[in-house]
């Protein structure tokens, strides 16, 4: 088994263990997820190259001031661990706390939040990072149907590795969020530039919340993120549009659909001085519940339009698998 | 993309043939009991029964976990005939921020929006 596989492992058991103990002594929400799945594009590049892949995942929420009336809050936190059969593994920790203060008989809840991430790829080292995000929302409980809210937040990626500053991108070498040529390619062929890369993120965003029923909610959200990085080729402003649905046929069934559109322009392009990409992503979950357990299939579907040919990618995502929420 | 678009279009006519007549209240936990399945709800939204307070009753196995007193609520269902102080409900919801964090519907949660920590399938926001 390779270290970063082992490491994995190894956290994964160590706070599987903890967090049924933890369970034990307090009102924890606890899930447990294992899926398999396909992905046809994994490096997300235009001649696509597939691999499966099995996921692991666990995920954990701690309520905060649940008996008092001026505040609210939670703790979350995640591990996941992805393997690739072709290429191999990643995994992730991620820790987020909330806290809010609802006003105005709890129709206004202005709040702060803090997120801290941990990334580890074993096959895209440059994608590696260690991540702080705060920030700070405003909600407002318009109607019994409608709610509209703001948010804003900083974040901060420290990379663990020198990014490759040209746009190149091997086979199976991966791409992550705003990368848009950040995968080094594995002969080093074209790097022209490597730097420690430092990304330094703003994001403002507007949400519509529509409760149509007990059983259908939707959510319109739009966002404006400006990303400055180290590396000038990953410094960019984005635009993106939202909208989501979750759906409750039954008290068995789940369906949530997603789609979005983002429009990315990069300050800096290898060879394109405009670079502009528009990536557009669709998804659908079906949930079939029993008891504790959750059965799932998921779809997702990717395409990146980009100036830049070597940026166009597709991408599809099938998995299924189930889930303990205990 | 075709297929995705006939798809996500026909999802989106099924569950707006969802939508009930059913009637929505929010408004602030003054009183509950669990047992029986009844909350005291003070009315906040802007409709005319705003500042009343009415007695919500639900099956208590449908009581969700994480509202209590003082908290927000959206509640689905009708007034008893001829009492406009009693409301049968069909659902408790708590507001936005409990169950899923800042994601009210909880799919960007489930799903993501394309932007996974690494190269997919995984990695949410």
């Amino acid at each position: 088994m390779e270290p970063v596989c082992k490491t994995a492992v190894c956290i994964l058991l160590t706070a599987f263990f903890c967090f049924v103990s933890v369970k034990s002594v307090s009102a924890l929400d606890t899930s447990l997820e294992f899926s398999t799945g396909y992905n046809d594009n994994v490096p997300k590049t235009p001649d696509a190259e597939g691999s499966g892949f099995w996921l692991c995942e666990i995920r954990l929420l701690q309520r905060l001031f649940s008996g008092s009336a001026d505040a609210e809050g939670q703790i979350s936190a995640e591990a996941a661990y992805q393997d690739y059969f072709r290429t191999g593994d990643s995994y992730h920790l991620q820790a987020e706390t909330e806290l809010a203060w609802p006003l105005s008989d709890g129709r206004i809840i202005p709040g702060i939040f803090s997120d801290v991430l941990v990334y580890r790829d074993d096959a895209v080292e440059e994608d590696e990072r260690s991540e702080v995000t705060a920030g700070g929302f405003a909600d407002w409980l318009a109607s019994p149907y409608l709610t509209l809210g703001i948010r804003q937040s900083w974040s901060w990626a420290d990379y663990r590795n020198p990014a490759a500053g040209c746009g190149c991108r091997s086979t199976l070498s991966g791409q992550s969020e705003h990368a848009g040529g950040k995968g080094m390619n594995s002969d080093h062929s074209c790097l022209t530039e490597n730097k420690n890369r430092d990304d330094r993120m703003q994001t403002v965003g507007i949400h519509s919340t529509f409760y149509l029923s007990p059983a259908l909610a939707a959510e319109i959200l739009g966002e404006h993120i400006r990303n400055r990085s180290s590396v000038k080729t990953e410094s960019c402003n984005e635009n993106a549009l939202t909208a989501s649905v979750a759906w409750n046929p039954s008290e068995f069934w789940e369906i949530s659909v997603l789609g979005s559109a983002r429009h990315l322009r990069y300050e800096k392009a290898m060879h394109d001085e405009d670079r502009k990409d528009t990536v557009f992503h669709a998804a659908l979950r079906v949930s079939r519940f029993i008891g504790k357990f959750e059965l799932r299939v998921q779809a997702q579907w990717t395409h990146n339009d980009s100036s830049e040919e070597k940026e166009d990618y597709r991408q599809q995502v099938m998995q299924c698998g189930f889930g303990f929420s205990f | 993309m075709r297929i995705w678009l006939f798809i996500l279009t026909n999802l989106l006519w099924l569950s707006a043939a969802t939508v009930c007549a059913e009637e929505a209240l929010l408004g602030t936990v003054e009183a509950i009991d669990r047992d029986k399945g009844e909350l005291i709800l003070r009315v906040t939204d802007s409709s005319a029964d705003r500042g009343h307070k009415i007695s919500v009753f639900l099956d208590p196995e449908n009581m969700p976990c994480c509202i209590g007193i003082g908290k927000t609520v959206r509640v689905w269902g009708s007034y008893a005939k001829g009492n406009s102080s009693t409301f049968q409900a069909v659902t408790v919801r708590g507001n936005s921020f409990q169950g899923n964090g800042h994601d009210p519907t909880g799919v960007r949660c489930r799903i993501g929006r394309g932007r996974g920590h690494g190269r997919g399938g995984a990695g949410h926001r």
